[in-house]
């Protein structure tokens, strides 16, 4: 029973939650890195024999940009992650 | 050697004779006098209890004015017996200081071990001085007692219950008055006591059993009462209320699974549906139930309210002040011992429900631990509460005893290392413990990043791959070494 109180003062301490981003930001956020995204994916994609700087230089920024867009994807479409 | 068998023989024989004759009584009740084991420091000069019977739920609120008897030492605990053999009928237990309607801690206790009676600690406000009084009320509920009596009735016919109780309050201390009042939805239809010493005065929709002079702490007896009781029993077979908080979303996902059964009486025959559309109004007094009410929060959204066939649309909700009233009409009426099974869901912003202790990683979430349905009592009830990932440290607490916490992983949507779990195992609930439930616990803020990382980790392997097989040959013939 004290435990729970306790609980609730603390808690009525804390400062609300708030969200790492505005939901409303989260379909644009989601649109731009995925097309960004696969911009890289793409420049990636038809390049033919490039050095692996060149192929990393896409990879990597295609893959980083893709993985945050799967998830403001899921979070726009109402699949909270 | 033959000797001594046969004298412990003997000794045995008289050993489990007098431990009989102990069971044996000679007092005017029928009942052995109890003798409690709690410190015998209080005097209780007047006692009023309510036996409560209008709702399937039975609320007993027992008033007493207690004395200090003892000679010097302040009083900082009262002792209240509930028999043992209603340990899995009471529900909930609450005390509180007549006068001030001061809420007074209850606590199960657990140095006094009796048999037949559990004892419960109530602490008070203040620390009694010898010779002063305090007035106490104590309020308990208690769940499937009554009886269908009949078990079977008509379609349109009025449903009838029997309950069986004790005339006397149990107490732990002796009282000098004491008086008891059941009161029934309508009138009062019989009441059969034993020992029929004990005086009753029936009126209208009331038993008045008492008052009664000098009662004996723990005494019981048994008295009768049959009265009428229309409506649905309802009783929550199991519950599974899954909680899903994202911090990534801002959002707080509830469903609950129900399997709910009708506990009155059963019909007699076939259910007629001729009967139950031409007479409307017959059934409106009927013993059916009908509906479901149940109250969500104010922000929830994308409610949904479905079963094993689909979404089931005779539902409703209705916007109130501080919540939205959600009303479920199932797709057949329930009738006594019918059941059905349905789960319903919705989204809320987290934002009302967690908060971040400044400073440090610390987050707690305070939910309700159930939905509360009016007049309904859960035997099961499972519930789980899923939190983000990263998220270390667990720990939950409630505001009253549960049958098991359980701590462990589940791996959903996009999971890497898998979600940290509360699971809660409680029976036995009502609407009363629809209480807050607290979990703590610590989630740094680069534990944000494990699910955008995870998915371009894996995106980042199918690249890796094609820049590794793209600078092997794989041709097969035409050596280098052809000129």
């Amino acid at each position: 029973m004290s435990a729970t109180s306790e609980l609730y003062t603390a808690w009525s301490a804390g400062t609300p939650f708030t969200a790492p981003l505005p939901e409303s930001a989260h379909p644009i956020l989601a649109i731009t890195t995925i097309t960004a995204g696969l911009y890289f994916a793409a420049r990636y994609g038809i390049s033919q024999k490039q050095s692996i700087a060149f192929e990393l230089a896409n990879t990597i920024p295609s893959a980083v940009l893709l993985g945050f867009g799967i998830v403001f994807l899921f979070l726009s479409v109402g699949l909270y992650v | 050697m033959r000797l001594t068998t046969t004298t412990t023989l003997v000794a045995t024989i008289i050993a489990a004779l007098s431990l009989t004759t102990s069971y044996v009584h000679a007092e005017e009740f029928w009942s052995e006098q109890d003798v409690p084991i709690v410190p015998q420091t209080f005097k209780i000069t007047n006692l009023l209890r309510t036996l409560d019977l209008s709702k399937p739920i039975i609320r007993e609120i027992t008033s007493a004015a207690v004395q200090n008897t003892h000679a010097d030492q302040d009083q900082t605990h009262y002792y209240f017996p509930v028999d043992q053999a209603y340990s899995d009928n009471l529900a909930f237990i609450s005390a509180e200081n007549r006068k001030t309607k001061e809420v007074l801690e209850v606590v199960k206790d657990e140095e006094f071990f009796d048999a037949q009676f559990q004892y419960y600690k109530i602490k008070l406000a203040t620390p009694l001085p010898p010779g002063e009084k305090v007035q106490i009320t104590v309020r308990t509920s208690l769940t499937n007692l009554i009886r269908a009596f009949p078990t079977h009735v008509g379609q349109a016919e009025k449903q009838k219950f029997v309950f069986f109780g004790n005339p006397f309050a149990l107490t732990a201390y002796p009282a000098v008055k004491q008086k008891t009042t059941v009161i029934t939805p309508n009138n009062v239809l019989e009441v059969h006591e034993h020992p029929e010493e004990v005086d009753v005065v029936i009126k209208n929709n009331q038993v008045i059993l008492g008052p009664y002079n000098d009662v004996n702490s723990l005494e019981h007896g048994i008295f009768e009462v049959q009265y009428e009781l229309t409506g649905a029993i309802p009783h929550i077979r199991r519950l599974r209320r899954e909680i899903e908080v994202s911090q990534w979303g801002n959002n707080l996902a509830v469903e609950e699974h129900y399997n709910f059964v009708n506990r009155g009486a059963e019909l007699k025959g076939q259910f007629s549906r001729i009967d139950y559309q031409r007479n409307p109004m017959g059934i409106r007094e009927g013993n059916g139930a009908l509906g479901f009410q149940t109250k969500i929060p104010k922000l929830a959204r994308d409610i949904y309210y479905r079963d094993e066939i689909g979404n089931i649309s005779t539902s409703a909700i209705a916007h109130q002040p501080d919540h939205i009233q959600l009303m479920l009409k199932p797709r057949f009426p329930l009738f006594g011992g019918w059941n059905t099974t349905w789960y319903i869901g919705y989204n809320t912003p987290l934002d009302g429900y967690l908060r971040k202790i400044a400073g440090t990683d610390k987050h707690i979430l305070k939910v309700p631990a159930i939905s509360p349905m009016p007049d309904t009592t859960y035997e099961d009830v499972e519930i789980r509460v899923v939190l983000p990932e990263g998220a270390k440290n667990v720990k939950a607490v409630l505001p009253y005893e549960v049958d098991e916490i359980e701590y462990s992983t589940t791996k959903t949507y996009m999971d890497s290392a898998g979600r940290s779990t509360v699971t809660i195992l409680a029976s036995n609930l009502i609407e009363d413990h629809a209480q807050d439930l607290f979990i703590e616990y610590e989630f740094s803020q680069t534990s944000y990043l494990t699910k955008p990382l995870a998915a371009a980790t894996m995106i980042m392997a199918i690249y890796a791959t094609s820049i590794v097989f793209s600078r092997l040959d794989f041709k097969i013939g035409g050596s280098t070494l052809k000129k």
